[in-house]
């Protein structure tokens, strides 16, 4: 579903280059939840970016549900977002004018899902059942990001990408969402969830860790895949 | 989905009304003074055409030439044996002087008296219309009744019935107020009389003639032409007739040729060249407001179109919510555009009709004109909202995603700047920081101060000029003497003839000197091979060049008396492309064995003199023999003798029964400009109106756009304590920093505009005068402060937002 091969991502600051990605290399299959870790600033939402065709890597080949990223056009790409990512941000990335369903709404509606489901049943597998009608600045830190998250789960997309969506969010509901998200990938999705908690890789399929631009070890999680129930955060 | 996104749309709306009104209402500003001036000029030329129609101004009008007369009813039986003649008229026609006290201050003023059928039976050529229903003046009546022409009578506010004198001792009764086709606009003796100075009678024949001691005598005869008819034909005929019939010559003038119809049916046209000069200006600084507004409206909402990017919506999607805010913007402009207009059309009419009244006034909507205005009006803010939208959804996504003061910092100035140093604690450094932080934004909102201020300095410039150049052509003019005055005589009379000397003489008169004054056309020398060289009528006077009482300025040149170089106007300079050394051709009369003839000579520019009209030219006394007329004059300059008021010699002199045909002081020499100048100058009182409301609007605007933009700024200022008047104030400084700049701008440009407007806009209304440039300071600078003021204060109102605002939830979207 996912294929990097050699990606590299420099900024110019002035006269600092800045390598945000020494070259990577990264596979997922559909029915994959991965978690990539890795410290502050060693490229992890920039992987994501990439994958979600938000950025264009520096050099290097991306393919994402088969179609070549580097090669698209613009309408591709646009298509390509619309209908096989979905992303949940870092910063959530609301529209400050919509209330949570129109949100969740709004996500549904431009990857062509709408009245697949109720928005109001999807913000009620998130918890904000009791929220419907709120405008983000209304709602607290994690409950914007659980519709961020209800608005990506929306559309109903094969790739899924998270950038921390549980860094705002207690350990109960941090479980619920991360329950949610592994119950994706057993509906055929692929799953990228970026965190640095450790202790959350430890539920994944595979865990992909980042340093400095660079994938330092992909595999299982040490001491293999470990049921919600047993983690502790 | 539609109707979801027009849901959002109008919680935008909401959320931004006050920003869209004003925006709106900046771009109505624009559509209205187009629309609306260019409405008045429509309205006008229909009002004309019907209103001369309405009172069947004459075809053709036939005056028994040198003051002389016929009896009635002669003119008519040669008019009733020529064919293609329709209706006709006889008339007598004569020039007076009129007094009355007006509000206690004695009136003197130039008068004519026309006697004509005013019985009401008939209708009749160049019939009066009466206003408010007038009673008509009664013919044989033991004081003649007369009414008078409604410019005259507003001018002076004169009531509705009353009393003059004419003639110095006839006693009249005036019954109400009237116009007539003739006198719908008033330029007569080159400018000098006007509405305001030039008192215009209309009796019944009968009274006209007992008034000038002619009994049974007509001098004038109106008519006008059957469908088809050749005027040049018919106009052959009568003069022929009347010379062997009556043996006297007739003058024929034609409608056409008639300067009062000329300056009434050219007027509009004129006008609506400065109407659209200006409103084109205003419109462009509206726009150019509009645009930048709704630009930085979507600005403000990158981020979310970068949202919208990033979970794949399609550009042409995305461009929906922003266009409608266009979109609404667009539709209060045009309605509020709309009510502009008609305010302003209102206004320009009363002016318009209180200077040049016609009886029949329509005012139509001119549909064509208003959509043509709201068509625009409309594209100018969905244009503007397009293209930040545009540019927006080009950006990668993940660039419009990231916060957004780095999205759109633009260009590669921001980061150099904004690295540049600064003293003072950092709260005080904001205002720098926050222009420095977006330079196309600051840029583009100094451009928008400064084309408004730039505007309203043309505008205060052209009133002043206005003034100036009336005020700097009398002191030219008066010497020092506010009561010089100007004889004209009926003929050339010897100089030591009782007719000039008479009034040299006269003891109400002291200073007094003869001169004569002539007609010539005159062209560059050096043009005579092109084609259609600049040719000028001008009025040569022959003036002493050695008087110690007055002789013209020269500003270039010198006046060298019994030299035979010619002084021309700046302006006639100009436009004729001459300066002092080159020479003129003119073309003049002479008087060749008693004889005139017209004759041609090149004469050598010596000198320019400063008077703004460009009709005036001078040349020594001496020179006045080579064209035949030495030792002849026309007319007599002079100031009052003390103890003498300037009634007192116009009363004199005109009564005196020696060739007198006008007294005039010389400070009325641009009379008729003057009052019709009124008109254009009240049109530049709207527009300045307006344009302090453009700069308000623009300053009201600027800062609210800037809180709205800023509002995660303020919310993490508020929340770190800063008081919310510490947040206004560094708005305010913000704002006067661009203020100050835009204010030096726009004195610039202003300045520039101004003599654009001045030395080619005007001109192009009024050629025969050159505008005199000239600048108030004090005004100037009270207005600009006046804006600056506005500017400072405008942050106030945002202000109520800014201290309701919920910090919390500001801080908490994340967006
Ligand atoms: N637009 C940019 N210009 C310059 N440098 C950038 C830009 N975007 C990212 N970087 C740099 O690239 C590197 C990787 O950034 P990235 O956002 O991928 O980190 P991350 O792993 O997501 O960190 P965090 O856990 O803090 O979110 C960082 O060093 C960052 O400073
Ligand atoms: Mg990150």
């Amino acid at each position: 579903m996912i294929d990097l091969e050699g990606v590299t991502k420099h900024y110019e600051v002035g006269p600092v280059l800045v390598t945000a990605l020494a070259g990577i290399d990264l596979h997922v299959d559909t029915g994959e939840f991965v978690v990539v870790l890795g410290a502050s600033g060693s490229g992890k939402t920039t992987t994501l970016n990439i994958i979600g065709a938000l950025d264009v890597p520096s050099s290097g080949k991306v393919t994402v549900g088969g179609r070549d990223l580097t090669t698209s056009s613009r309408s591709e790409l646009f298509a390509l977002r619309r209908e096989t990512v979905s992303f949940i941000f870092q910063s959530f990335n609301l529209f400050p004018g919509l209330t949570a369903t129109e949100n969740v709404e709004f996500g549904m509606d431009v990857s062509g899902k709408s009245g697949s489901a109720e928005p109001a049943d999807i913000l009620d597998s998130v918890g904000l059942g009791h929220r419907l009608g709120h405008f983000p600045h209304e709602l607290s830190g994690g409950e914007q990001q659980r519709v961020a998250i209800a608005r990506a789960l929306a559309t109903g997309n094969p790739v899924l990408l998270a950038d921390e969506p549980t860094g705002e969010l207690d350990f109960k509901t941090g479980a619920q969402i991360l329950e949610l998200l592994a119950e994706q990938a057993n509906q055929d999705r692929a799953v990228l969830v970026v965190t640095h908690n450790r202790e959350i890789s430890r539920m994944a399929d595979r865990v992909v860790e980042m340093s400095s631009g660079q994938i330092i070890s992909d595999g299982p999680p040490e001491g293999g895949k470990t049921p919600l129930s047993e983690l502790r955060w | 989905m539609w109707l979801f996104r027009l849901r959002w749309s109008l919680r935008d709306a909401r959320k931004r009304w006050i920003q869209i009104v004003a925006i709106g209402f900046t771009l109505a500003i624009g559509i209205g003074l187009y629309a609306g001036l260019s409405s008045v000029t429509q309205w006008r030329l229909a009002s004309i055409d019907k209103s001369l129609e309405a009172t069947s101004m004459y075809d053709l009008r036939a005056t028994v030439g040198e003051g002389g007369d016929v009896p009635a009813g002669s003119l008519a039986r040669i008019a009733s044996e020529i064919d293609g003649i329709d209706r006709y008229n006889e008339r007598l026609l004569f020039d007076t002087q009129v007094e009355t006290v007006v509000e206690g201050e004695e009136l003197l003023v130039h008068g004519r008296i026309v006697g004509m059928d005013l019985s009401g039976g008939e209708p009749v050529v160049n019939d009066v219309y009466l206003i408010d229903d007038a009673a008509r003046p009664v013919s044989h009546s033991a004081t003649p009744q007369v009414l008078v022409n409604r410019g005259f009578s507003t001018f002076w506010d004169l009531p509705a019935s009353g009393e003059l004198t004419v003639g110095g001792d006839v006693g009249v009764d005036y019954v109400g107020s009237a116009v007539s086709p003739e006198f719908f606009l008033i330029i007569e003796g080159n400018g000098s009389l006007g509405r305001s100075n030039l008192a215009v009678l209309f009796a019944p024949l009968d009274a006209a003639q007992d008034i000038s001691g002619r009994s049974g005598v007509v001098n004038d005869l109106v008519l006008t032409l059957e469908p088809g008819a050749d005027a040049a034909a018919v106009s052959q005929q009568l003069i022929e007739a009347a010379a062997s019939t009556d043996g006297v010559l007739l003058d024929v003038l034609t409608r056409e040729a008639t300067p009062s119809y000329i300056g009434l049916t050219g007027s509009p046209e004129i006008d609506q060249g400065i109407y659209n000069a200006i409103s084109l200006l205003l419109f462009a600084g509206a726009a150019f407001a509009a645009l930048n507004f709704s630009a930085r409206m979507v600005e403000a909402q990158r981020r979310e179109i970068g949202n919208s990017m990033a979970i794949g919506e399609h550009p042409r999607t995305i461009v929906v919510r922003p266009l409608l805010i266009g979109l609404q913007i667009g539709i209060i402009g045009m309605i509020l555009g709309v009510a502009v207009g008609y305010a302003i059309a209102f206004q320009t009419v009363s002016v318009v009709q209180e200077v040049v009244w016609l009886p029949i006034f329509e005012q139509s909507f001119q549909a064509g004109i208003y959509a043509q205005a709201m068509a625009l009006g409309f594209a100018v803010p969905v244009l503007a909202v397009l293209w930040p939208v545009l540019r927006a959804v080009r950006v990668r996504p993940v660039d419009a995603i990231r916060s957004s003061h780095l999205a759109s910092r633009g260009g590669s100035l921001g980061p150099i700047i904004s690295r540049i140093p600064l003293p003072g604690r950092s709260l005080e450094r904001m205002p720098f920081r926050n222009l420095m932080r977006a330079p196309r934004r600051t840029f583009l909102t100094l451009l928008t101060f400064t084309m408004s201020l730039a505007i309203m300095f043309a505008m205060l410039g052209l009133g002043s000029t206005f003034t100036a150049t009336l005020d700097d052509g009398n002191e030219e003019l008066l010497g020092g003497e506010p009561d010089r005055f100007t004889v004209q005589l009926d003929s050339f009379y010897p100089v030591n003839s009782p007719q000039v000397q008479d009034v040299l003489t006269h003891p109400t008169v002291q200073l007094g000197e003869p001169a004569m004054v002539l007609g010539a056309d005159v062209t560059a020398a050096a043009s005579d091979d092109t084609a259609d060289p600049i040719r000028l009528d001008l009025a040569v006077r022959f003036v002493d060049f050695g008087s110690t009482v007055w002789t013209p300025t020269a500003t270039e040149g010198s006046l060298s008396p019994r030299s035979p170089g010619i002084v021309l106007a700046d302006k006639a300079a100009r436009d004729l492309g001459v300066g002092v050394g080159d020479d003129v051709t003119v073309t003049h009369p002479a008087l060749v064995d008693g004889a005139f003839t017209y004759s041609t000579r090149t004469v050598g520019v010596a000198a320019i003199h400063p008077h703004p009209l460009r009709l005036n030219a001078y040349m020594d006394l001496s020179q006045a023999s080579t064209w035949g007329f030495g030792g002849l004059a026309n007319i007599v300059t002079g100031v009052p003798a003390d103890g003498s008021s300037l009634n007192d010699v116009k009363r004199a002199l005109f009564g005196s029964g020696t060739g007198v045909t006008l007294v005039q002081g010389l400070s009325e020499t641009f009379q008729s400009l003057e009052d019709s100048l009124e008109q254009s100058s009240s049109v530049f009182v709207i527009t300045r109106i307006f344009v302090i409301f453009l700069v308000m609007l623009i300053a009201f605007n600027t800062a609210n756009i800037n809180v709205d933009e800023r509002s995660r700024d303020h919310a993490t200022m508020f929340a770190y304590g800063i008081p919310v008047r510490r947040v206004i104030a560094n708005l305010s400084v913000e704002g006067l920093l661009l203020g100050v700049v835009a204010v030096v701008l726009g004195g610039l440009f202003g300045y520039a505009l101004l003599l654009w407007m001045a030395l080619f806009l005007m001109p192009t209304a009024v050629p025969d005068v050159g505008m005199i440039v000239s600048v108030r300071w004090w005004e100037m600078a009270a207005s600009f402060v006046v804006a600056l003021a506005a500017i400072a204060l405008a942050p106030m109102f945002p202000g109520r937002k800014l201290k309701k605002m919920f910090i919390p939830g500001q801080l908490r979207v994340m967006e």
